[in-house]
């Protein structure tokens, strides 16, 4: 099955990562990520159709496209900063991990200003100015 | 598209090669040879990770609509 495909190739991979940490510590930090790539990609497939089910289900029910849009790209930003934050951590230089979680927060908030100011219009809108 | 686990094993099989010659190039006492061997055998690793990784963003910025 898949996931035990999953799980053999993180069991493998760190087996090879620990073999080679003593020799190449730099090779081994590549398996590494080298590993993380290939069980992102494992992850990508279903997301793909989530996505494309949301958006057709959005499509049909006449939903606000533009959140819907935000939401994904924020879930892709912290996705991401995810990815990169555990990969330098485990290389062991914890300062830029955090550095590099600052960046994917300012981001998602970069990504969700639009969003943060049609919900002040609206309740703006609701005062009796 | 499953990527089999082919890399992983491609990578681990230069690490190792390149850490023997390594430390057989250290006993025969040419230190610089072993330096230079094993700055090759990361670069010829690192551009067999690059495609994979250029390969895993394009597929995120598809799947997440990313217009940036």
């Amino acid at each position: 099955m898949l996931i035990v495909q999953i799980i053999l190739i993180g069991v493998i991979a760190s087996l090879l990562i620990t073999l080679l940490k003593s020799y190449q510590p730099t090779i081994a930090l590549v398996i590494m990520i080298a590993t993380t790539c290939l069980l992102f990609f494992f992850v990508l497939e279903p997301l793909k159709e989530i996505v494309n089910v949301i958006q057709s289900m959005a499509g049909q029910y006449q939903l606000d496209i533009v959140h819907l849009e935000t939401m994904f790209q924020i879930i892709g930003i912290a996705y991401l900063t995810e990815l990169g934050a555990q990969l330098t951590r485990d290389a062991g230089l914890s300062a830029i991990a955090s550095k590099i979680e600052l960046v994917g927060k300012v981001f998602i908030l970069i990504v969700s200003v639009p969003v943060l100011t049609a919900v002040i219009e609206a309740i703006i809108r609701f005062i009796p100015s | 598209m499953y990527h089999d686990a082919s890399v992983l094993f491609q990578i681990a099989g230069i690490g190792i090669v390149v850490a023997m010659i390594h430390t057989i190039l250290k006993q025969m006492g040419k230190e610089e040879y072993a330096q230079f061997i094993t700055l090759i055998g990361f670069v010829i690793v690192l551009m067999i990770v690059m495609e994979n990784i250029a390969d895993l963003f394009q597929q995120i910025k598809s799947v997440f609509l990313f217009q940036g």
